[in-house]
Order: structure tokens, then sequence, then C-alpha cells
């Protein structure tokens, strides 16, 4: 498994804005642009979490949620999904995530952000941060 | 069950005579393709039904005579076999009737009253005048259960067949048919002539309707295509204001690089004002749904303490950061789990709260709800903030109006907030009412229908 974070946005800004943020935490990125990107980049090389953004060309952040959890290698990865439109439990039943692994784009805080990553990956890459 | 299967599937072959009842039977029952029927047919045919089921009760008074007269004799009156026949080709008829089959039915009944009452006559030759009677009947059941040259061709049937009854009948002459002859005849052009022009207007409503169901049709794509045009819209609109407001928190991050004091505060003022814009653009949307009518809400129980938990969350920052007292409280009279859409409710009573800690400098801000009768509840924002003069109670809900150009600018807001809220709270079949005093403070108050699990029945 490699130890970085998968950011999957049809929006160049949108993936630098993330990258920025990801970069201080000294973590590999790797990016994709839709779906399809997505999908070859994670099973290539399982990542330790992917921020994936919903509404895409391709394939779409659901689509790609779909293949993910039907795939046993990668059903146990973390995704945080980014959204422009509104986060309700209504979209989260769809997309067979709880509320709070869905984001709003533009309405979130880039720090609360940061923390959120770390949260998700402090298990699998802390470890490793410390060993380097 | 082995042998249910192949007596079944053998039965075509093997089958008995005393099957056959069964299967006519069976065959005549089945609604089969009778449900597709439209509408104006089923009506008129069960209205014939009805009309053919009624008739012999008067053509046919040999059936229910025995009941009334002790003497009768029906075996030896031959208008009893004529009705006892009668009775059973038009139940059969109803019954093709409630099948696809209904014009076949509806042909064999009238054909049937045709029969029996030219065959009353020819046995009862002095009742002409009155038996006749049952031709117009039956030319104006046709009128209503067949297409009009049916009701001709009928017609002309039964005319010539009752003119022809003196040729048939001894004794009897054409001077004895030719006036109920006549009567019926006249009749019958009179209810042809209201036939042809009931088929006309018919041809025309449905043509009408045909129209407007296009219309209509039309109309409902027109509006898929709004709402297409304005989700692509909005997604247009937010993602370069979403990489706007991303890169000015990385910059006030300082992960790209540190920026002189000056340029920060232009940070700050990009990033407030972008996230306004992008909030704008959300109420815009939200209000431009309610009004076109494409909210809708959704009625689940949910859990009215974590509900007011969760306010009370969001909330509690926004007024310690003023240094305000929140108090949030749960009436004990209020079931436990109320019915609605709690998402809309959410915004409705956020967006109530947080213009109460926005307006209220020094105080508190008090939220509580309250059983205000036995089908009613209410939700009530209190604040000791500046509170609203008289004339501007009912602008506030109106759109874009705040109760001063200046207010906008300087307490923030889209101008839009309260008048989602109401619209959101009037489409919960509730409302929202304001009290207020300037300088002393608002009182806002969204009464709501009291719907519960146990009301609701199917939660």
């Amino acid at each position: 498994m490699a130890k970085d974070i998968v950011i999957v946005d049809d929006d160049p800004d949108a993936r630098e804005i993330l990258n920025l943020v990801l970069g201080t935490l000294e973590v590999p990125v790797r990016q994709a642009k839709d779906g399809v990107e997505a999908l070859e980049l994670i099973l290539q090389d399982p990542p330790v979490l992917i921020m994936l953004d919903l509404s895409m060309p391709r394939l779409d952040g659901k689509g790609v949620l779909a293949a993910l959890q039907a795939n046993p290698k990668t059903a146990d990865i973390p995704v945080l999904v980014f959204t422009a439109g509104t986060v309700d439990e209504e979209k989260a039943r769809e997309l067979g995530l709880p509320v709070s692994r869905i984001m709003r784009k533009g309405g979130l805080s880039m720090t609360k952000l940061r923390d959120a990553v770390i949260n998700d990956i402090k298990g699998t890459v802390s470890l490793d941060l410390a060993n380097l | 069950m082995a042998v249910n299967t192949t007596t079944t599937s053998h039965a075509p072959q093997s089958s008995a005579w005393y099957e056959v009842p069964v299967k006519l039977w069976h065959w005549l029952t089945d609604p089969g393709e009778a449900i597709r029927e439209p509408e104006h047919r089923r009506r008129a045919r069960l209205l014939a039904a009805l009309l053919v089921l009624l008739i012999p009760l008067g053509t046919f008074g040999a059936l229910i005579l025995p009941l009334f007269d002790p003497a009768y004799e029906p075996l030896e009156d031959p208008f009893f076999y004529t009705a006892a026949v009668g009775m059973v080709v038009l139940i059969v008829a109803y019954m093709l009737s409630r099948r696809a089959r209904y014009q076949i039915g509806a042909v064999l009944a009238l054909l049937t009253i045709s029969v029996t009452t030219l065959v009353s006559v020819a046995v009862f030759p002095q009742g002409v005048n009155s038996l006749l009677i049952y031709l117009v009947m039956d030319i104006l059941l046709a009128s209503l259960l067949l297409p009009l040259y049916g009701t001709v061709i009928l017609t002309i049937i039964n005319l010539a067949a009752a003119a022809a009854l003196p040729f048939f009948v001894p004794g009897m002459t054409s001077a004895d048919v030719s006036n109920p002859l006549m009567f019926v005849a006249m009749t019958s052009i009179l209810i042809i002539v209201s036939a042809n022009i009931r088929q006309q207007d018919l041809i025309q409503i449905e043509q009408q309707s045909r129209e407007l169901a296009e219309a209509v049709q039309q109309a409902r794509m027109a509006n898929q295509l709004k709402d297409q045009f304005l989700a692509t819209m909005s997604h247009e609109l937010r993602t370069p204001l979403n990489a706007i407001i991303g890169f000015a928190e990385v910059m006030q991050m300082g992960l790209a690089g540190e920026i002189p004091p000056q340029a920060a505060r232009a940070v700050d003022r990009i990033h407030y004002n972008s996230e306004r814009l992008l909030r704008l653009i959300d109420d815009i949307l939200d209000i431009s749904k309610i009004e076109a009518g494409r909210v809708e809400l959704v009625r689940r129980p949910f859990d009215l303490e974590t509900f007011m938990a969760n306010i009370e969350n969001t909330i509690r920052r926004q007024a310690e950061a003023k240094n305000l007292t929140l108090t949030v409280s749960v009436d004990s009279n209020l079931p436990r789990e109320i019915v609605g859409d709690k998402q809309r409710l959410e915004q409705i009573v956020l967006n109530l709260a947080s213009n109460a800690v926005k307006f209220t400098e020094q105080g508190s801000v008090t939220i509580s709800t309250r059983r205000s009768g036995e089908d009613e509840w209410e939700i009530v924002v209190e604040d000791t903030g500046i509170g609203i003069p008289p004339h501007a109670q009912e602008i506030i809900f109106e759109k874009f109006r705040q109760v001063d150009g200046t207010s906008r600018r300087a307490y923030g807001g889209t101008g839009l907030g309260l008048a989602i809220t109401r619209e959101l709270a009037m489409l919960m079949d509730g409302n929202v009412r304001v009290k207020s005093k300037p300088g002393e403070g608002s009182t806002f108050t969204v009464t709501l229908p009291l719907l519960t699990p146990e009301k609701e029945g199917r939660w």
C-alpha cells in the first residue's frame, strides 16, 4: 500500500488548493482529473486516503465510490467526498457514506479540512513519518 | 402440488362436458383488459348495464309476478319463457361488457331487448302500444353504448322488424302498429340527433384535452430544462468561486508563502466577499426553487431534543464569540418525536437564531419550543438586540429588504434569509411572526402543525 493520498477533481484549481493544504503534511499526493483516471491510480497502488469530487466527466464520484466499495482491495480505504452542492442526509444515504465524510466545497475551512485529513491518516502514515 | 399441475396442464385435451360451464364462467368473468378501458367508457357501460338490468323488471314482469299474484301460473305464460331467456342473455351480455369485449356485450343486450320486445308483441298483440316503447328504450341505450352508426343500424332493424309484425302475427293489421311505430320513429330521430351532437362535443373535448395534454407535456419539459439549467448554472458559478475562496484560505493559512500585512487584509476581504457571494448564490437558487414549487418536503420522524441540541451546538460558538447568553429549551408537553422535514426546519431555526446573534450586541438569545395547541407547536427565537421598528416588521420578510440599506453593509447577509424562512414555514403549512421593540429586542415565532408518528399512522 502506497503511503499517499489521491486527489480526484476535474477542476485543476481545486486540485491545486488541496495540494497546497496537504503540502504541509509532507504526505505524497497523486492527482486524477476524472473517475476513470482515479480508479486506475487507486488500483495500481491503493492510497491511504482518497479525496473525491462528486461531479466529474467520464465517471463521476458516485461511480468511483461504487467501484471502490465493490472491490475488496479498495473497500476499506477512507474517502472524503467533496461537493459543490448541498450536503444532507439524503445525499449521504445515496452515496452510502456517513454525512461526516461529505464536505461542502467553499463552505469548509482549510484548517478543519487539514484536521480531518490528519485524523484519517494518522493511523497509517504518522508511523511511517516517524520511521523517516 | 404435482397432481394439480398435471390435471391443469392436460385439461384442454380431456375437457369433460361438466368443465365447459366452469371454463365459460372463467372466460366471462375474467376482467382481462377491461382495466385499461378509458374512464368515460367504463362509466357509460356501468350506466347502461344498470339500465339493462332494470328493464327486465318492466318488459319481463312475468318474472316477478308470481311473487305478488298467487294465482299466476308462470309455466303456462309464454312471457315467462321470453323473460327467462332474456334475463340470461342480458346477464351474459353484462358479463361480456365487464371484459374488453364490451361492445359485443352491448350489441347482444340491445338485440335481446329488440327480439324479446317483438316476440312479446307477437304473443300479446293488444299490448303493442306499450310494448313498442321498449324499442325506444333500446335505441336510447344504443346511443349511450355504441358509436352513432351502430345506433342508426339498430334503429333501422327495430323499425323494419316492427313494421313487418302484421305479416307474421295473425289478426294484426298495419293500422294497429302504425301509431306506436310513428312514435318510435320520431323519438328515435330525436335520440340520434342528440347523440350526434354529443358525439361532436366529445370529439371536440377529446381534441381539446389532447391539445391540453400536449401543452402540459411541453411545460413540463420546459420546466425540466430550467431545472437542469439551474443545476448546471449553480455548478458553473460555484466552481470558480470555490477556487477563489480556496486560494484565499490557502493564502490566509500562509501555505502560499509569507504575505505582507496590507496584502493579508486584502486577502481577508477577498475571502469574506467571495463567501458572501457564494451564500447569495445558494440563497437565490434556494428561493427560486421554493417559489417555483420545486422544493419537496420530506416527512420523517425526528427526535426533537437531538434536533435542538444540534442547533445549540451550531449557534453556541457564534453566541460565545459575542459574549451572549444562549438558552435552548424544549417544552416537555411536546412529544419526543415529531414528523417533518428536519433539514428544512433546521434551516429555518438556524436562520432565525444566527440573525438573533448577529443583531444582538449584549444580553441573551433564547431558543425555545412550545406546544401552543392540540395540533400546533411553536419555535420561538428571542433576542435582546437592536430590534426592528414597527414600519419595517413586514418588509423584513421581503426579498432583498433589510431595515435600511446601511444595515446590510453593517451586518452582512444576503437579504434573502427571512424570505426563505417564511416561504419554507408556509410550505410546511406554518407561519413566522415577529414582535419587536427597537432597542429592546425581537421575538420571532414559527408556528407549525404538530405531526407525530402516531398521528401519521404509517410511520
